[in-house]
């Protein structure tokens, strides 16, 4: 043992050469181990693992032919909306001519390229090198048009995205669609009207509140704009018992304001005062008067009247002859005299003046002589100011309408200047629809005269007779109401004081004989203005995107660009709503593209709103049950077409509580379209000396190309196709 | 064996070369990424070409709308007020006047009757109606997910 210890720990080298190889062995035999069980592996999991590539090869190539479909419908939603791209151009050319569709029809297909798809190639690039390509195709296919005034067109666009290998033959393919809708957003009955209000508004003629309409300014003598102004729950009154649903539909009367609507007056405007004797009444008319009649011969027009029959009620005549009597009765015991002559008349007749010669011998000797006077005035000239003109004697005779109105019809005593609807400059025409009726003043009277009387002995006395106002009546009682025959002029068949409240509004420029259209189509099939609503899609296919919520809709449609909020605009949008709902839009300023956002329950408010680009932007707001609310810090500039009118299940009859609208609060408002509403609810929250100013859209009216084409933001389709053979 | 410097030098010396040869490898692949996120960026997506000219748009304070608002003067060849010329013509009778005279097409003198609106509403009534009671629906199902394993949950 020692002796193998001794020889272990004193081997000499040689000994250990002997064993080399050992390890070399080893390796090798573990090489062969490990290669045996390698070709085992392999020859039992190569199908596996073929499966494996190639399934992972598939994926890849469904994930690069997808990505050519995203590229394809990125370049599709930025085309469709815009006419002079390829696919945007096929559909304006197809809304052109507004076809009828049976089953399906391809407005545009086009092939895709790998060079037009430099995306999704790069991405090819990317993942497998140069070992394959995307291209793809589209197609744009209408399956249905959707009529109403102006038809709409649903259908979808078909995306088929490629991937192929280069060494591989198989094709991979991808096929997806997407809801595609082409909405005609256009209203053609409604967008004609710059403002459209049903219920009867009491403030128009408010000198402090105005509503200032610019229409519409093309080089087109045909072609104006339209507002309607309706008389829906007129109040009640002795007049009109039934308020708007009596036997005469009750008249939404204008006041002119002759010294701002001269222009609209044209020669017609002529401001002199009255020619009288007394200087002080001819200074009191002076700037009250538009038009003026020169001084006529009453004599003229005497036959049209009986002496017994027709002075006797008028109180300055009785007075006259009173004061006639009075001044006889001193001489009423001396024969001879005329005072005799005169209690002797008065005594025979008792008292009446009708039976008196006395009395028709001093209107017969006044009718030789008077002269009597005409002149035009308005509402706030014969009422306002600390002195109205008309409280002047002479000028008085139509107090006695005011007298009348106050007790038969409460509404007409509101007054004041007329709406500017032809613009500030009073020269834009546009057509006004309801029972609308211009309302201004004839004031008329007889001037004071001085009559000649030859007493006996030949001495002549000459007599003062004062001015004689002729006053309104409203059945004719005395000289003043009754008609003339023959007439003083083509102007004046009564000499009375009066209103001159017959005139349609439209007079001014759409000719004589003009009758106020009393519902907004009494050109075509009478419908009245309580029941003309925007026009609405009722399968609601036309609906691009719906919303339960404001908020949802907010969420949604409002994007935050350089800072700035922007509505995102895409075709109609619905939001459901409710009636505590309110659709915020205060803090918007800007909107892009083009839409209609329809609430069916719930308020909207609005601050300053403009498009992006007034030539490609559009909007328009349907409020189906609720109010527009006015929040912007100033006057609020609004560049929309706003409606709020609710439909209810009978529309003659409604409470205003639920009725549509816009609520001032406390400003201003310019709007560059359109407003139709329910009610104005007589402007109570717009300031004094505020104002509305509508300024008609001449793009909505007569837009180039009111549609909106909307893809679906999910697909209703999607299939692979993995050509495996 | 670690404790050996030989083989400490041995094994720093192969790491080293190694990744200088994956990376002497690898150089092309990685300077064609670099060039294709350069390409992406400068290349652009449509929606986002899109997007930047609307942040253009916004950010130029697009046109001046506001001039819309100023407009006001009626164009030479519109009708004209007339109301002057015809006092005389227009007191007396105030005759009928056919109103058959606005040369518009017929789709802008015709309105979509009120029973349309109504069967909209009805419809809008349907859809919020159905909408909520799939909320419903769906909050009773999640309520039956939330339910604890003792009370027989199915979780």
């Amino acid at each position: 043992m020692l002796q193998f210890k001794g020889t272990f720990s004193a081997k000499p080298p040689s000994a250990l050469l002997s064993r080399r190889g050992f390890v070399l062995f080893l390796v090798c035999t573990l090489a062969l181990v490990m290669m045996i069980m390698i070709i085992s592996l392999s020859s039992q999991k190569s199908g596996a693992v073929l499966q494996l590539t190639k399934t992972i090869e598939q994926e890849r190539a469904v994930a690069l032919a997808q990505a050519g479909v995203n590229e394809m419908l990125a370049w599709v939603k930025a085309g469709v909306n815009d006419k002079n791209s390829a696919v945007g151009s096929s559909i304006y050319q197809f809304w052109k001519t507004k076809p009828p569709v049976a089953g399906s029809r391809v407005i545009y297909s086009a092939e895709f390229s790998p060079a037009q798809l430099k995306m999704s190639n790069q991405l090819v690039d990317e993942y497998l090198g140069n070992r394959g390509y995307v291209s793809g195709q589209i197609s744009l296919v209408v399956t249905e048009r959707i009529n109403g005034a102006r038809p709409s067109f649903i259908g979808h666009i078909e995306l088929v995205g490629k991937a192929k290998y280069k060494d591989f033959p198989a094709e991979t393919k991808v096929k997806e669609w997407r809801e595609i809708k082409i909405v005609d957003l256009s209203d053609p009955f409604l967008d004609k009207y710059a403002l459209f209000v049903k219920s009867f508004c009491l403030s128009l003629n408010n000198p402090k509140k105005r509503i200032i309409i610019q229409g519409i300014t093309p080089d087109d003598p045909t072609r104006y704009s339209f507002a309607y102004l309706g008389n829906r729950s007129y109040p009640a009154c002795t007049e009109f018992p039934q308020g708007d649903k009596s036997a005469n539909a009750p008249p939404v009367i204008l006041d002119l304001d002759f010294k701002e609507d001269r222009n609209l007056l044209g020669n017609f405007y002529r401001p002199a005062p009255f020619q009288m004797a007394n200087n002080q009444y001819v200074q009191a008319s002076t700037g009250n008067l538009f038009f003026v009649n020169p001084p006529f011969n009453f004599a003229g027009i005497a036959g049209s009247f009986s002496l017994a029959d027709d002075f006797h009620k008028t109180p300055e005549l009785v007075t006259i002859y009173k004061s006639i009597v009075d001044s006889s009765r001193p001489y009423a015991d001396t024969e001879g005299t005329l005072g005799y002559v005169v209690c002797k008349d008065y005594q025979s007749s008792g008292g009446n003046p009708a039976a008196s010669q006395v009395f028709r011998a001093l209107v017969s000797t006044l009718m030789q002589n008077w002269k009597y006077q005409y002149g035009y005035s308005d509402f706030l000239s014969i009422t306002g100011g600390s002195q109205p003109f008309a409280n002047e004697h002479p000028f008085s005779g139509i107090i006695n309408y005011f007298e009348d109105i106050k007790q038969s019809n409460s509404s007409r005593t509101f007054g004041g200047k007329m709406p500017l609807l032809f613009g500030e400059n009073r020269d834009t025409p546009v057509y006004v629809e309801g029972p609308v009726f211009l309302r201004f003043f004839k004031v008329a009277f007889v001037d004071q005269v001085e009559v000649k009387f030859t007493l006996n002995g030949g001495q002549t006395l000459d007599v003062p007779f004062p001015t004689v106002p002729m006053h309104y009546e409203k059945a004719p009682e005395t000289f003043c109401g009754k008609t003339l025959s023959p007439p003083v002029d083509s102007r004046t068949d009564k000499l009375m004081s009066m209103p001159i409240e017959h005139f349609s509004i439209n007079n001014f420029f759409f000719g004589a004989g003009t009758t106020p259209a009393k519902t907004p189509t009494a050109v075509k099939g009478g419908v009245e203005g309580y029941d003309v609503f925007p026009t609405i899609d009722e399968s609601l296919q036309t609906v691009s995107h719906f919303y339960q919520t404001a908020e949802e809709f907010s969420n949604d449609r409002i994007k935050i660009i350089n800072g700035q909020k922007i509505l995102d605009l895409d075709g109609n949008m619905l939001i459901m709503g409710g009636s505590a709902h309110v659709l915020n839009l205060a803090s918007v300023n800007k909107y892009s593209g083009k839409g209609k956002i329809i609430v069916a329950e719930g308020s909207c408010h609005l601050g300053n709103l403009a498009p992006v680009s007034s030539s490609k932007d559009s909007l328009g707001i349907y409020l189906m049950a609720g109010r527009f609310v006015l929040k912007s810090d100033d006057t609020a500039n609004i560049f929309a077409s706003l409606v709020a009118t609710t439909c209810f299940s009978n529309n003659s009859n409604t409470s205003a509580s639920a009725e549509g609208g816009i609520d001032f609060d406390g400003k201003s408002a310019n709007i560059f379209g359109n407003l139709v509403v329910d009610n104005l609810f007589e402007m109570v929250n717009m300031p004094d000396g505020g104002h509305l100013k509508i300024v008609h859209d001449p793009g909505l009216y007569f837009p180039e190309y009111p549609v909106r084409v909307s893809v679906g933001q999910v697909r209703s389709l999607l299939a692979v196709d993995y050509n495996v053979q | 064996m670690f404790n050996n410097k030989d083989l400490q030098v041995i094994f720093i010396k192969v790491a080293l070369a190694s990744f200088v040869l994956t990376l002497l490898i690898a150089a092309p692949y990685i300077a064609k990424r670099a060039s294709g996120k350069t390409g992406e960026s400068a290349g652009g997506a449509v929606e986002r070409a899109g997007e930047k000219l609307a942040v253009k748009a916004v950010s130029e304070g697009a046109d001046d709308v506001f001039a819309l608002f100023k407009t006001g003067k009626a164009s030479e060849k519109q009708v004209k007020p007339s109301f002057g010329n015809l006092p005389n013509e227009l007191f007396p009778g105030n005759r009928p006047f056919s109103l058959d005279f606005h040369k518009m097409p017929v789709e802008y003198l015709v309105p979509p009757a009120p029973e349309v609106t109504r069967t909209s509403i009805l419809r809008i009534r349907e859809l919020k109606m159905a909408e909520l009671e799939a909320i419903e629906a769906q909050q009773a199902m999640a309520k039956n997910y939330d339910k604890s394993p003792e009370n027989g949950s199915i979780r």
